[in-house]
């Protein structure tokens, strides 16, 4: 591999998206004010799906003076967070605030430009790509969550997301350039040599990593970093909650894998017990802290926090097999998640966007159609066999296991029983209380979203065979 | 001679009670067995199946359901206490990744 040649055509997806939300964002611009957002979706939603192609024939190898690596991780990576995006512009589509208006049409945009960094954050090579990745994508995600100027949760989130944000991206800096005193190189090929060549950790290195870990975990919202997680959830609107609950969840998981199993994978005892300690306090609290919850956006706050410890299990186990099954939960994830934003989306009462859980009392019996595919997606959220969730779980737990980690597997197995309980809930209430007043009748980007995924949820078992293999040539990359 | 039982029986009453009560055998087996049986497994009923087999699920909800509001309690909207949680996440992870 070249590592010093300048192989540009590796970033051909990222050139392709930048430029596309320039020129996309330019030629919004002169349109007459209100009637940008239709075509600035149509754009970035055409944007998303021709990067998809690209990310899948574009060449592999390193380039960019070894900043920036394209290999059969971060294909896998890109394609995951690229999906994530797109569901988010589709629901952002039909999404109305509660003055009856859409979302400025910056918004596709900057989601568009958010996914840009989450995509550099899958490639990253070096430290610094990592950092500038990691920025472009969490700057433009302070933003869409303070969109809705006007809905007064909506500026607190944002705002509180962009303090807590701005602290974790310093502990993130401090923790770099810490690394980068001990090593004197930020590049990933350079660290693996200078953590390998020592025979004790220096406690420099150690301290380092650590906070790289802390910076990491903010993003991934795992306990305890995780406290800006449901109120800014709550606050954001419903598709940038959909986009945020995906898309740099998978980036961020990117980068962890990346760099913990990469360069700090010669000094893996030291982070294990750390990993497996944040794993289990976000299985824990997740599933705890989820069950006194009437607003389902919190709940599904509170829901992320408990699956990403979930995923980080799979690292925990530090062993090949753990990340395939990280990579295989994250892509259940994925289907999951969307899908339940996209019924969460879907929640309007008389035009105003309702969030409680009460709310969907009855829908067994007033649509149909929707309860069955909300009830799927819960039933998966629990682990519950033939659906996608399911699979994710099992794969996670028996890596964990292989990996000698008992204590682990059975908090998670503890946490899974008590989780059960609040997605069970939603579906009691959705089949056996009384039914309210309907639920207006979703637009049909909103059903597209929920029904599409619901099909995936369930037929995930015909694809298992083609992601496990995709997964594991992932997870070949990133450690062979 | 059709009294002679009767007179015997007079004379040996308490001879005649005791075979006639079959030696107290069913009195003293009701004693013995039947009784203490009787008590140990109604406090195993009672105390051991309906207070502890069924009660310690019913335990579990309490203590989940009162674990939950108490997680919950922590989300207080506090930025300052946000912002406190997670530097002493990391010191806490510092000293685990140095000392462990």
């Amino acid at each position: 591999m070249g590592v010093s040649s300048f192989n540009w055509a590796i970033a051909l997806p990222e050139i392709a998206l930048a430029l596309a939300g320039v020129v996309i964002l330019a030629g919004v611009v002169l349109q007459p004010k209100g009637e940008g957002f239709l075509p600035a979706t149509v754009l970035s939603g055409a944007a998303l799906l021709g990067c998809m192609v690209l990310v899948l024939v574009c060449p592999q190898g390193h380039g960019y003076a070894g900043t920036f690596v394209n290999d059969g991780f971060a294909r896998f990576m890109k394609i995951l967070v690229l999906a994530g995006a797109l569901v988010a512009v589709v629901l952002g589509a039909g999404y109305r605030t509660r003055e009856q208006r859409t979302l400025p049409f910056e918004a596709p945009v900057l989601i568009l430009f958010s996914t840009l960094g989450a995509m550099i954050m899958a490639s990253s090579a070096n430290l610094m790509t990592l950092f500038v990745g990691l920025e472009l994508s969490s700057l433009s995600i302070y933003i869409l969550c303070a969109l809705e100027r006007d809905n007064v949760l909506s500026s607190e989130a944002g705002l509180k997301y962009f303090i807590l944000g701005s602290l974790a991206s310093g502990l993130l800096l401090y923790g770099i350039s810490l690394v980068y005193g001990f090593a004197g190189t930020m590049e990933y090929t350079g660290l693996i040599e200078a953590v390998r060549s020592a025979a004790i950790p220096p406690m420099g290195l150690v301290v380092g990593i650590v906070f790289v870990l802390v910076g990491l975990c903010f993003k991934l919202s795992m306990v305890p970093f995780h406290m800006w997680t449901p109120d800014v959830y709550q606050g954001a609107p419903t598709p940038v909650t959909a986009y945020m609950a995906g898309a740099p969840k998978f980036a961020a998981f990117a980068l962890f894998l990346r760099v913990m199993a990469g360069p700090f994978g010669a000094v893996a005892p030291r982070w294990q017990i750390l990993i497996e300690t944040v794993s289990i306090l976000s299985m824990v609290y997740g599933a705890f802290a989820a069950i006194p919850q009437t607003n389902i956006k919190r709940l599904m706050a509170y829901s992320s926090i408990g699956h990403m410890g979930y995923a980080l299990m799979g690292l925990a186990a530090a062993s090949m097999a753990g990340l395939q099954a990280t990579l295989v939960y994250l892509s259940a994830y994925l289907i999951m998640n969307a899908g339940t934003f996209g019924c969460i989306a879907a929640m309007r009462r008389n035009g105003r966007e309702v969030n409680g859980i009460a709310d969907l009392a009855g829908l067994g019996k007033t649509d149909p159609g929707m309860a069955l595919a909300l009830a799927i997606f819960m039933f998966s959220m629990v682990g519950a066999p033939p659906l996608a969730g399911f699979f994710g779980k099992f794969l996670v737990f028996a890596a964990a296991w292989q990996a000698g980690q008992y204590p682990l597997v059975a908090v998670g197995a503890a946490a899974s029983i008590v989780g059960a309980y609040y997605y069970l809930r939603i579906v009691k209430v959705m089949y056996f209380d009384a039914p309210d007043q309907a639920l207006d009748r979703p637009a049909p980007g909103l059903l597209l979203v929920s029904g599409g995924m619901g099909l995936a949820t369930v037929l995930f078992i015909a694809v298992l065979g083609p992601i496990l293999s995709f997964a594991h040539q992932a997870a070949i990359a990133l450690v062979g | 001679m059709p009294t002679l039982p009767a007179r015997l029986a007079q004379a040996l009453w308490p001879v005649y009670r005791f075979l006639l009560n079959k030696w107290y055998f069913d009195e003293l087996y009701d004693f013995i067995f039947v009784r203490p049986y009787a008590v140990l497994a109604r406090a195993l009923w009672k105390g051991g199946e309906e207070g502890v087999v069924e009660g310690m699920p019913l335990d579990a909800v309490r203590a989940t359901r009162e674990s939950a509001v108490q997680a919950v309690r922590l989300q207080t909207g506090s930025l300052a206490l946000y912002a406190f949680s997670m530097l002493g996440g990391l010191v806490v992870l510092l000293t685990v990744a140095l000392c462990g």
